[in-house]
């Protein structure tokens, strides 16, 4: 696990091949922790329909599934300022607002934040995120409360803790 | 007592009112709405059909003529409110991201505080805008209504920008969203009167032109008085003159890349000399090679460093190929015979007399040279680097979201010279075409849209972050 210094060093480097990218990282001394990185959530949501009409979903049948996801998904933008609502028992894909890029040697978990965690809000279930993976993480957020819970882009919404491969 | 047929007309005018204000009524109270424009519209358009309610309940019946006069202008009415309803759908076009279009709100409300912004998708393959919504219901509404009343707290200017939808997810064609911002500009500005000085001094060379006319087949003047062509030429001159001064002002609002943009988008449809003198639109507007000279003439300030900021070797290159394509422009302009000639130096002083009442002035909206002289290369690199473009590091452990327009010059910048992407690219002097599949060249453009896109808006949404953490009551710890 990489300590507060680290992960620093990795943020700063001159290496574009082994430099750590979260872009933005907006408020660094708040989200950067001793041994981890806070990350917010972006504007953009795939909420899972609870009305499709489908029996089931069958992964074997690929060309039905791809056909059958506008039945099931409906893509979400949420402004600056604004609140998503998301129903208890709802299920959602959402991303990290940041841009990840992690060097070749450098894995992280995804974690829920614990304060989210006390409202029912269960945060990504494939937490691994491979080394010299760039990109937006998604996250899967469930709402296993019995309240709605309104989420604002841009919260602190989960935290990346960060590895090195054992191999280096 | 009225006729039958205008008595049976009074419910019908009713029910279609209450229908377009049940339309508007979910967009004024902002739901599914993200343009607050819109539902500041919406909400005035609520209050428009309240009181053409009213209006028609309380129509007099007694006198036929005036009846069927009233009658005939709520018609009108209302048929321009039900047009301005398709303004609440189409602006709120998912490809629309409405984070994105908040810089160009800001620009417009630098230019003018009282004035409001729509950006809607249309079919047809032009940029346009139209401002003065508030004209639109004047002329419209029924002389019995106070429009005090009404419109009190609408804004002066209701602007609306029209984008082909076509182009809709292209968010380096925004750019061209500055040139229409130009016209409003220019509207503010009142440089009108510039035109309408010059041309005076210029009558003896109109009436010239005229008595040359047939000789140099000026078509479809034959059938014209002088009047008529002086009429007809000022008109010309007036309007080249505005799409002219708005590319100006486009440049002062996101730099050099309009050039490219406007490169981009235009010439690959039309030549560097088209104007039309078929009476279509055409003939109003200057032919891209003046319009290209205009914009040549005065890219060049963004170049001139301080020292400070340095110039990059793709910088360098940039100016030095937009100064190359200057000169082969100027190299090869159209014959001096041409009829349009004297049109277009009549056009020119009229730009060198704006541009020198205008020197000096102070533009909250206008971008800064020393801000496109430090972002622009650093952000480059980033998306050469494959990192989004979306902020530059200002300290030690310290980044500040980059400006809009920057990341906009960056991005152009890199589907201009990054050749290895394969895209349409401009290569200079000559617009050419890669001779990669356009499939695979569509998708790398699409990809790279993408990417520029969710810079842009992660660029602006941290800086709104910046701005309003302190009023969002901890929302975001």
């Amino acid at each position: 696990m990489l300590s507060k210094q680290a992960i620093e060093t990795l943020l700063d480097s001159e290496d574009a091949v082994h430099r750590l990218v979260i872009t933005p990282l907006v408020d660094r001394d708040q989200q950067v922790g001793p041994a981890s990185v806070d990350v917010r959530l972006g504007n953009e949501f795939v909420l899972i329909n609870r009305q499709t009409g489908l029996v089931a979903i069958d992964p074997v049948q690929r060309t039905q599934l791809t056909e059958n996801i506008p039945r099931y998904q409906t893509r979400i933008r949420v402004a600056f300022g604004h609140g998503f609502y998301l129903h208890p028992h709802d299920f959602c894909l959402a991303t990290t607002f940041e841009y990840i890029g992690l060097p070749p040697d450098v894995g992280a978990y995804v974690i829920g934040r614990s304060s989210w965690g006390r409202l029912g809000l269960i945060i990504a279930t494939a937490t691994a995120v491979g080394p010299g993976f760039h990109g937006t993480i998604v996250l899967e957020l469930a709402n296993v409360g019995t309240v709605p819970i309104v989420l604002y882009p841009m919260m602190r919404i989960a935290q990346l803790v960060l590895h090195r491969s054992a191999d280096q | 007592m009225a006729d039958s047929v205008s008595i049976a007309a009074i419910p019908l005018l009713r029910e279609k009112a209450l229908a377009i204000r049940a339309h508007a009524e979910p967009y004024a109270k902002g739901i599914h709405v993200s343009n607050p424009s819109i539902a500041l519209l919406a909400g005035y358009q609520v209050r428009v059909c309240d009181a053409l309610v009213t209006l028609i309940t309380d129509l007099d019946t007694t006198d036929e003529e005036e009846l069927s006069a009233d009658l005939r202008r709520l018609f009108h009415c209302i048929l321009r409110l039900a047009k301005l309803s398709r303004f609440f759908v189409q602006g709120e076009s998912p490809v629309l991201q409405s984070d994105i279009l908040v810089p160009w709100d800001d620009v417009v409300k630098k230019v003018h505080p009282d004035a409001a912004l729509i950006i809607r998708t249309q079919s047809a393959y032009e940029f346009e805008a139209r401002v003065e919504i508030r004209e639109v219901f004047e002329k419209s509404l029924p002389l019995q209504l106070s429009l005090r009343d009404i419109f009190r707290g609408f804004p002066r200017y209701f602007l609306v920008f029209n984008i082909p939808a076509i182009e809709a997810w292209n968010v380096l064609h925004q750019t061209l969203l500055a040139h229409e911002i130009g016209h409003f500009i220019y509207k503010c500005q009142r440089l009108d009167d510039i035109a309408f000085a010059i041309l005076a001094k210029h009558l003896p060379d109109i009436k010239r032109l005229f008595d040359d006319a047939f000789v140099k087949g000026l078509a479809g003047v034959a059938s014209h008085t002088y009047e008529q062509f002086q009429e007809w030429v000022s008109g010309i001159v007036a309007s080249r003159f505005k799409e002219l001064m708005s590319d100006i002002f486009a440049l002062q609002i996101v730099g050099p890349c309009i050039v490219t943009a406007l490169r981009d988008f235009g010439l690959p449809g039309y030549s560097l000399d088209f104007t039309s003198d078929d009476g279509t639109m055409f003939l109003y507007y200057p032919s891209f090679r003046t319009r290209f000279l205009a914009l040549l003439k005065r890219v060049d300030v963004f170049f001139q460093s301080d020292g400070s900021g340095g110039n990059g070797n793709v910088m360098t290159q940039w100016c030095e190929d937009l100064k190359q394509w200057q000169a082969a422009l100027l190299a090869s302009g159209p014959p001096p015979t041409s009829p349009f000639s004297t049109v277009d130096n009549i056009v020119e002083e009229c730009v060198d007399a704006a541009s020198e009442k205008l020197e000096g002035s102070t533009c909250r909206w206008a971008y800064d040279r020393q801000i496109f002289q430090h972002e622009v290369l650093p952000l480059y690199n980033r998306i050469v680097e494959k990192i989004p473009p979306n902020e530059l590091r200002c300290g030690e452990h310290q980044t500040a979201p980059a400006s809009w327009q920057s990341i906009l010059n960056a991005a152009w910048l890199s589907y201009s010279y990054n050749s290895a992407w394969a895209l349409d690219v401009l290569r200079f002097p000559e617009t050419r075409q890669t001779d990669s599949d356009p499939t695979v060249r569509h998708h790398a453009l699409l990809e790279f849209n993408e990417f520029i896109a969710r810079s842009l808006e992660m660029a602006i949404v941290h800086r709104q972050f910046l701005n309003q953490k302190s009023t969002m009551d901890g929302v975001f710890d």
